[in-house]
């Protein structure tokens, strides 16, 4: 039982205070939850807890068929749909040994990195708001809404989209693609300086975030952070520059990466990013080449041989892996998901050491997770 | 005949004036609250390249009574493990204050409910003060630790920013050799206060907008981490009673602003009360900063920047982690967005090469991790 506070008091000792932040909180990012010691508005402990969104999506992998699979990695990441579906489709080919047609690898990229760019601004937006500034929230939502109409228009769903296949696409692009994606560029750009310019040299907002729950490089690597968290802390690790897959060996683009591993660093490399996903997506479109995108599957079920294959791609907020283990049957008999969210979430309660009340929304924030993903 | 109450030995007739000088107070300050509310949803949903309010009637304008209508209707909460007395008390003693300043506000010379005389700004300083008492009851009335974190974020912040705005009426109090507020716009008549003590007029607007809480110092309510702190349990009727006292709070320091700092109602071409329209005009134009500040920059909420609490002993105690003047001093810049903080930072980050990548074309082969950890 615990003691008396009367008594604690009378001996002159500071009391503490337990906080539950979430699972219901504006800046929890979802359904996460925090139960935070304070002592007046010094957090002292956090205990995190997760699995308010656990839909066992693993276990339910292994009863679709291989192409249903898709539509469950679509629900996971949710702000990054296309990417999910990426990795997933890789691990597929890759087990099968399928190729995938030229164009579909070009169209992947393009869409992959519409959908960093997309799942980027939802982030600007969100550490606005976590920092209290209204209007950047506003301007990258506009942006985000523009990009996704283009994914409409595509896919025929803003967000779960679907739309890629085992072995290339569920259809060609619609005729006015390349008009429309240019369209969307120059105002996209647009998007992004103005968010950039407003928000990121804002004397409040490196008061918020500069020097906030730094993180060393070694630190980072051991609670396995990847993508932009932990290229924050001063590393150009990326897997399209490291590992490269599909076609991103072709185009020329630059990694960023931050200086000192904190909240600010977090932010302002995911920015950069931005720009970075717009030069691939230009080039793409230059390069990409006309021709078939559907699978040579055709309309057949996939069946990969008996074996198992891990394949990993940077996702916008780090590095997802899948690991897929077949029976040689048309569904997969294990599909485990390695969540970047997830790595890069365990790092909170060392994150949260000698911070505040208010900069425990803004680290939160700054890690950029989605629940759909960290509870699986 | 007299009243038989020996204080209020005064005319029923008497009486009857006053009690009409409160409710026409009443009625204009309740017409300003909704107008306040309209406009800051137009200005900041233009200022965010957005409509604002367009459903409720020809550009919106009815959308204050549809939110007043709709607060009216709801069903009022109240948790059952809260203090019920201080619960229901705490919106009152917010919005008592919030109402009295405005007995010796001048319009015009002649349109002031009751002219206090030398006593005039002294008063007003020190009802501005009583509203935050408020706060701090209804956070810790609501039985809840998100309340109770803002109510006491409320009076640290009023500790920190009541002495600079004292400091600054002393300064024009001297300056006009008078407390009355009719005086101290007449004295104004050549020449508005602002040229004389330019600093004085940006460190009372930027302390009456930590005092009034409207951000970039919406620390108490913060609605990203205390969600809303001492509002957070009130909903419906008493909700909007915060509320209300929260717009007639900004409008008083609007007013406070063109009063002692931008020469009240002077103007030229109108005369007598005419001159009210200047007021207006001008109290409309400090607003309108005010909500034009509340679209730039993020709030200071990091109990760094400005003031914090600390856990020490038998109650939470408010200590200042900086003087007073400190936080305001390094909070100024950080409002008008001036380049003092950031230059330091800035400098620093922007140009390195390691925000600009490698640079190298893709395919330059995997890159090591170092394996830093021995």
């Amino acid at each position: 039982m615990a003691e008396n506070p009367t008594n604690v008091v009378a001996r002159g000792e500071p009391v503490e205070m337990l906080l539950n932040m979430g699972p219901q909180h504006p800046s929890t990012h979802g359904v996460f939850r925090m139960v935070l010691w304070v002592d007046g508005e010094k957090v002292t402990d956090v205990e995190p807890y997760i699995g308010y969104l656990h839909r066992g999506s693993e276990k339910l992998c292994e009863g679709e068929q291989y192409h249903q699979v898709i539509t469950l990695f679509d629900r996971m990441d949710y702000l990054a749909n296309f990417n999910n579906e990426l990795v997933y489709c890789n691990a597929v080919e890759k087990l099968m040994g399928l190729e995938v047609p030229e164009r579909a690898e070009y169209v992947r990229v393009i869409l992959c990195e519409l959908n960093r760019i997309a799942s980027h601004l939802l982030f600007v937006a969100t550490m606005g708001l976590d920092a209290g500034a209204m209007t950047p929230s506003m301007i990258c939502f506009r942006g985000r809404e523009r990009v996704q109409a283009v994914f409409e228009a595509i896919s025929g769903a803003r967000m779960m989209h679907n739309y890629f296949r085992i072995g290339g696409l569920k259809e060609d692009l619609p005729e006015n693609f390349r008009e429309m994606v240019e369209q969307l560029m120059s105002v996209l750009k647009a998007d992004i300086e103005e968010a950039d310019r407003l928000l990121t040299f804002n004397e409040i907002f490196l008061a918020r975030l500069k020097g906030v729950a730094p993180i060393s490089l070694e630190d980072a690597l051991d609670f396995g952070f990847t993508g932009p968290c932990l290229r924050a802390c001063g590393i150009d690790y990326d897997l399209r520059k490291a590992e490269p897959y599909s076609v991103y060996d072709r185009f020329d683009f630059n990694v960023p990466v931050g200086l000192d591993g904190d909240c600010w660093d977090r932010y302002y490399v995911r920015v950069k990013e931005m720009y970075e996903s717009v030069k691939i997506v230009e080039q793409a479109m230059k390069q990409m080449p006309e021709g078939n995108v559907t699978s040579s599957l055709g309309r057949r079920l996939a069946r990969p041989p008996e074996g198992q294959v891990y394949v990993r791609t940077e996702n916008p907020r780090g590095e997802i892996g899948v690991y897929l283990v077949s029976d040689g049957t048309d569904k997969p008999y294990r599909l485990k998901v390695r969540p970047p969210s997830f790595c890069n979430l365990s790092a909170i309660k060392y994150l949260l050491q000698e911070t505040w009340i208010a900069d425990t929304v803004v680290v939160l924030g700054s890690l950029d997770i989605v629940l759909g993903e960290v509870d699986r | 005949m007299t009243l038989p109450i020996p204080l209020l030995a005064i005319s029923l007739l008497t009486f009857i004036w006053i009690l009409a000088g409160l409710l026409a107070m009443f009625t204009a300050l309740s017409v300003v609250v909704l107008s306040l509310t309209w406009l800051e949803r137009k200005l900041l949903g233009r200022l965010q390249r957005r409509l604002g309010p367009t459903r409720t009637g020809p550009m919106g304008l009815m959308q204050p009574m549809a939110d007043a209508l709709k607060l009216i209707l709801k069903e009022d909460i109240i948790p059952t493990s809260s203090e019920k007395a201080i619960f229901w008390v705490a919106p009152i003693l917010v919005v008592v204050p919030a109402f009295m300043i405005w007995v010796t506000i001048p319009g015009t010379e002649n349109l002031v409910l009751k002219n206090l005389g030398e006593l005039g700004l002294f008063y007003i300083i020190a009802f501005s003060v009583l509203g935050i008492l408020g706060l701090v009851l209804a956070g810790w009335g609501s039985a809840n630790k998100y309340g109770t974190l803002g109510g006491l974020r409320a009076a640290a912040q009023l500790i920190s920013y009541e002495i600079p705005v004292i400091m600054v009426v002393i300064a024009v109090g001297m300056l006009a050799q008078s407390m009355n507020m009719v005086e101290i716009v007449e004295k104004q008549g050549s020449y508005p206060y602002v040229l004389v003590l330019p600093l004085g007029l940006v460190i009372f607007f930027i302390a009456g907008l930590a005092e009034v809480g409207r951000t970039p110092f919406d620390i108490y309510f913060a609605e990203s981490e205390i969600v809303g702190g001492p509002f957070i349990e009130y909903s419906g009727a008493h909700w909007s009673v915060f509320f209300l006292a929260e717009y007639i709070n900004t409008f008083a320091v609007a007013a406070l602003t063109v009063l002692l700092f931008l020469g009240g109602w002077s103007g030229p071409f109108l005369t007598g009360n005419w001159e009210i329209i200047w007021f207006l005009a001008k109290v409309y134009a400090v607003i309108m900063v005010i909500f034009w500040i509340r679209d730039v920059p993020p709030p200071a909420h990091r109990p760094v920047d400005g003031l914090c609490l600390e856990g020490d002993g038998p109650a939470i105690v408010l200590r200042h982690r900086h003087y007073c003047g400190v936080p305001f001093l390094r909070l100024a810049p950080m409002v008008v967005n001036l380049d003092v903080l950031g230059r330091s930072v800035r400098g620093r980050l922007r140009d390195l090469p390691a925000f600009c990548g490698t640079g190298q074309p893709g395919g330059s082969g995997p890159r090591q991790v170092p394996s830093a950890r021995s």
